[in-house]
């Protein structure tokens, strides 16, 4: 391999570095909004996975366990968002807001009050996840679970019977109900999947891409999943496409970071807004027209 | 007067929800604290001395709770307007970044005579803000593009290009962790001396009562609360909801420049943007709580206010023995989730006071 396409290997394994997280989230928000609810907590769910999964990597020594860890917070909160927007026919978007207004809360405190340093407690080496290498060059074994993840989410939604139920309740929860499909519950297990997914994102972010936690660890990453997933028009596959664009840029900020005869043409501040120019021109269907699940954000009750 | 009685039973339902969420957010936040290690009675103390104290002895806690309060109003009421349109307008946040970019715009006129420089804020702070808040209602109307996207896509795009090119071409030439200042004779002059207490609060609540007068006892205002509650009826009335949430974001980008004005031009000792944008980070997602407290009313969003400056202000003696003030989001956020949750009372009622009865509901 040529020295010339250094450079440019590095943008590529930078860009499947910063994917992990935005592909996790959009995926499983994917699922979640097929199946009729909305969750806008992503941003705190990647932070407080983020968080927890350091304490339980730290306290095991496995950073597996605080995969794991991140996992079981998005369960608990996808299954509290779940019931929350079905049984309690609870305002989806409120209590989102409020999820990641508790984190910031829970994150911006919990560094100081469990480690006594002040917003960043990194983790020693051994406590990372270990990577695997491809030509020279270091990967996270996450990279290609996530891919895995995508995929079968895919399959799931697409080519299976709860899969077609999950879309059912998105599009048309009156027909679902007739049927025989019990709405209300085939959405929380669409939701607790959905979050699950995006707690594993944030663990990833902590326990393995920045080894350590900051009480800004998921810096927009899940506003970006959020609007990856009408992006992508709602389908995992078209997310993996989605979350690799948004990577790019966002790896693209700090491949040129150290550039100064870059930074002076397009600083970074701007070329960081780039993502988000582009999903409000998407969304603006100039591109093309997406359309979201019909029943997107509404509770179900039988009239 | 038994119109009264009907208004406070039909007002009572939300007000108790309210309170009970309130509840739940100071018992959430004050476990959060105890098992965290801490002394729960001395950080509530703490809470209480810093943000009321004792103010007919040293009102100086109350002005700080009342510092923080101004601007809140107006995030809270920007959001509110939303809600009654029917919308979920989360820009509120970028629309004050670009309200207060515009205000240190203004302030390098520095010079021109003090009416044209107060005059160069006010229109040079709102119009950057309504400029903000016109793209998501662009969108919304003609093309029908959801606002919750597009609105929080737009905050980090201001901060972006406001925080750029006001540390670009606006830096102070003497602190390099701020831009340039509000000229003095051109600042929101203080209400009390030695305190941080300016106009703000006086402006805030003025905004407040001419807002409620147009939203309850205009035709604009009425459409607005109708096209939000049901727009097919209103459509069946006559009323455009799409004018109405026209007229509703933009009256919501005209509160968050004033918003960005009070926090640039009238809040010693800065009277400027600080670098990362700061000292206005947080505002405006702060008035979706406020107004959710308030019930997205605007007299209601007064008492929220107050209630979070409050919060804020008591923070700083949490900081004091050492609790970090980030706590108040952990209070905000079970406060914000719980009421999501419609009916609270009800269903708390009918869970847990009289189990196995059923409570005829509203």
């Amino acid at each position: 391999m040529t020295a010339i396409w250094d450079p440019a290997l590095d943008l590529v394994f930078m860009t499947l570095r910063s994917m992990v997280p935005i592909l996790l989230a959009s995926v499983g928000e994917v699922v979640s909004e097929r199946s009729g609810i909305v969750n806008i907590g992503l941003e705190g769910i990647l932070l407080l996975g983020a968080f927890f999964a350091v304490i339980a990597d730290v306290s095991t020594g496995s950073p597996w366990v605080g995969v794991l860890a991140g996992a079981s917070v998005g369960l608990l909160i996808g299954l509290i968002h779940g019931v929350i927007s079905t049984k309690l026919k609870g305002n989806q978007i409120v209590d989102t807001i409020g999820v990641n207004t508790f984190a910031l809360g829970v994150v911006g405190f919990g560094i100081f009050a469990v480690w006594h340093v002040w917003g960043a407690r990194t983790i020693s080496a051994n406590l990372v996840i270990q990577p695997i290498y491809v030509g020279g060059r270091a990967l996270s074994p996450m990279v290609i679970i996530a891919f895995g993840i995508a995929i079968f989410t895919y399959w799931f939604l697409f080519k299976t019977s709860f899969g077609a139920a999950i879309r059912a309740c998105g599009e048309d929860p009156d027909a679902a109900d007739v049927v025989g499909i019990n709405v209300d519950l085939v959405r929380i297990i669409a939701t607790t999947y959905g979050a699950l997914l995006a707690g594993i994102g944030g663990a990833y972010l902590s326990v393995d891409w920045f080894s350590g936690i900051t009480k800004e660890i998921s810096a927009g990453r899940g506003w970006l999943s959020l609007a990856n997933v009408a992006f992508s028009n709602w389908n995992p596959l078209l997310a993996i496409g989605g979350s690799l664009i948004f990577a790019f840029f966002d790896a693209l900020v700090l491949w040129i970071g150290p550039m100064p005869q870059v930074n002076s043409i397009i600083p970074q501040e701007i070329l960081r807004t780039v993502p988000y120019i582009v999903t409000i021109i998407a969304l603006s269907g100039v591109i093309k027209k997406v359309r979201p699940p019909k029943a997107l954000g509404f509770p179900y009750s039988r009239e | 007067m038994s119109a009264i009685l009907e208004v406070i039973k039909d007002k009572a339902g939300p007000v108790i929800d309210s309170l009970i969420a309130l509840t739940l957010g100071f018992l959430g936040g004050a476990l959060t604290i105890y098992f965290s290690g801490y002394d729960v009675v001395k950080a509530m103390s703490q809470l209480y001395n810093f943000s009321i104290g004792n103010p007919f002895v040293n009102p100086y806690s109350l002005t700080i709770t009342l510092t923080y309060a101004g601007p809140l109003m107006l995030s809270g009421l920007a959001f509110a307007l939303g809600v009654r349109a029917g919308l979920f307008n989360i820009g509120i946040e970028g629309q004050i970044y670009m309200g207060a970019f515009g205000v240190v715009i203004a302030s390098s006129f520095a010079g021109i005579p003090a009416p044209l420089e107060v005059l160069a804020i006010i229109l040079v702070g709102i119009g950057f803000a309504l400029m903000w808040s016109a793209i998501p209602a662009a969108l919304k109307v003609y093309r029908e593009v959801n606002e919750v996207v597009v609105t929080i896509m737009l905050n980090y795009i201001a901060l972006g290009v406001a925080d750029y090119t006001i540390f670009k071409y606006f830096p102070n030439p003497s602190d390099a962790t701020k831009s340039i200042v509000v000229p003095a004779y051109a600042r929101i002059p203080l209400l009390m001396p030695n305190t941080s207490l300016s106009w703000n609060i006086v402006i805030s609540i003025g905004v407040l009562l001419v807002i409620y007068y147009v939203l309850w006892y205009t035709v604009p205002g009425y459409e607005l609360r109708v096209a939000g509650t049901n727009p097919n009826a209103a459509r069946y009335a006559g009323i455009n909801p799409k004018r109405a949430m026209f007229l509703s974001f933009m009256l919501g980008g005209l509160l968050a420049g004033i918003a960005g004005i009070e926090k640039v031009a009238g809040l010693p000792p800065s009277y400027s943007v600080l670098s990362t944008l700061s000292n206005l980070q947080g505002l405006g997602f702060e008035g979706i709580t406020v107004s959710l407290i308030g019930g997205n009313h605007p007299l209601g969003i007064i008492f929220a206010a107050i209630l979070i400056g409050a919060l804020h202000a008591g923070a700083r003696g949490l900081n004091l023995i050492g609790i970090p003030k980030e706590i108040v989001w952990v209070f905000q956020g079970i406060i914000v989730i719980s009421i999501a949750i419609p009916n609270l009372y009800t269903l708390i009622k009918r869970k847990f006071v009289s189990p196995g009865k059923e409570v005829v509901g509203k």
